[in-house]
């Protein structure tokens, strides 16, 4: 079962990449650079990893804040992409700060 | 300057969201000393070199972040008068007992225009032994272990309204302002650095929409040899980086951006410059503001702007 790959596809970027069992999606976004997605803090604490997954299982590896997913969304499949790892293929949505166009320059205006 | 008044930071208090997790991270990766755990299931840190009972103290809870950030006076008399400065001016103030944390006296909060808790107070416990005082060496076995800084030396806090605070920490605690960033056309503060010292910075802040929010709270290292250490040191554990090694134009330092276990952001830096109370702030315009996180790259690392707790 070592470096078994499943399959991770972001819907709002139409991109389908491979995960490593063990490995968070997160980690698997942010290698790929998949949807543009930015270093996070990788602890559960930031949000920016915020996804939806709307078909698949994955494990939690750790604590998510609870400013960022409640227990109803993470119960519903909302959770943050670098607490959780696949255990089969998954289709996600990006539901951080962070869309798939995200700001690579940034314009000087107050974030929102 | 002779340092009076708001003397320099004291300590950070933090949320974690697995508390022996993240104890283990201070300890042995960072290298702080525990020095105690009260009823309340706090944990307190100082680093190796410190005097005083406590600079990191951290508290398990649902969400990461920064519970709130204090510094040290020079003695009760200050606390008073500045707890009166701070009434005058139309800040509300509430009191903690001595004993509230441990090894620490009575304690000043109140809220700032950022929405963040800062707390005053005079008085902490010295944790210091007689070969630290005597005839002392250079470097101890805990100097050694893990990053070890020196001390904890500042915090850069997100929020609002960076302008009140400015007035707030520059009119009512007597800090200056060696550096800022405006915004090209308008020349709207993004983001200021702040001293009560003569370090570049004691305190920061930049401008974001959300309140209270924590970017990093920053240990000082004695060397750039001892800043890839901690790179190093950071790899060799897991510890995820956000940037550096590198330099920041910004204070002149050179530093790493890290997350802890629960993603609150901690920097490992060393040097900057000194500077004194009637130097005229140094400006940097916004479209500079790459320059000023990363000289070397001219880069503006997105999750600088983006990622808090
Ligand atoms: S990257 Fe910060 S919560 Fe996932
Ligand atoms: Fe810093």
């Amino acid at each position: 079962m070592l470096n078994k790959h499943h399959s991770i596809s972001v819907l709002d970027c139409e991109n389908t990449f491979a995960c490593r069992d063990g490995t968070t999606v997160f980690h698997a976004l942010v290698h790929k650079k998949a949807g543009g997605m930015i270093n996070g803090c990788r602890g559960g604490g930031c949000g920016v990893c915020k996804i939806e997954v709307l078909s698949g299982d994955y494990d939690v590896s750790g604590v998510m804040s609870r400013a960022h997913v409640s227990a109803e969304d993470a119960a519903a499949g909302t959770v943050l992409a670098c607490r959780i790892s696949p255990k089969s293929d998954l289709v996600i949505r990006l539901r951080g700060k962070l869309k798939p166009s995200s700001v690579s320059h940034y314009t000087g205006q107050p974030l929102t | 300057m002779a340092i009076t008044g708001v003397t320099r930071p004291g300590h950070a208090q933090l949320r974690v969201l697995d508390l022996e997790q993240s104890v283990e991270f201070y300890k042995n990766v960072m290298g702080l000393v525990e020095t105690g755990r009260d009823a309340q299931g706090r944990v307190y840190f100082k680093t190796w070199d410190e005097r005083d009972h406590n600079s990191l103290v951290l508290r398990q809870a649902d969400q990461a972040g920064i519970d709130h950030f204090a510094f040290k006076v020079l003695d009760r008399a200050t606390l008073e008068r500045l707890d009166s400065d701070l009434r005058a001016y139309g800040v509300a103030t509430e009191r903690r007992p001595a004993g509230d944390m441990l090894g620490t006296g009575e304690r000043v909060r109140f809220e700032i225009p950022t929405g963040h808790i800062i707390e005053l107070f005079a008085e902490k416990e010295f944790v210091v032994g007689r070969d630290r005082l005597v005839n002392p060496t250079p470097w101890t076995p805990q100097s050694e272990h893990g990053i070890a800084p020196l001390r904890m030396d500042h915090a850069l806090l997100y929020g609002p309204d960076i302008d009140g605070n400015v007035k707030l920490f520059t009119e009512v605690l007597g800090f200056t302002m060696p550096e800022y960033v405006e915004h090209d056309d308008d020349g709207s503060k993004i983001a200021v650095w702040l001293t009560c010292s003569n370090k570049a910075h004691d305190i920061a802040f930049a401008r974001f929409p959300e309140p209270g929010k924590l970017h990093h709270v920053s240990y000082l290292l004695e060397s750039w040899e001892k800043v890839l250490r901690a790179g190093d040191i950071c790899s060799m554990h897991d510890v995820k980086l956000d940037i550096g090694p590198t330099r920041h134009g910004i204070t002149r330092g050179t530093t790493i951006y890290a997350f802890d276990p629960s993603g609150n952001r901690f920097e490992t830096f060393c040097g900057g410059y000194q500077c004194y109370p009637d130097w005229e702030p140094i400006r940097w315009p916004l479209s500079e503001l790459g320059a000023g996180l990363d000289y070397p790259q001219r880069k503006l690392h997105e999750s600088f702007l983006t990622v808090v707790t």
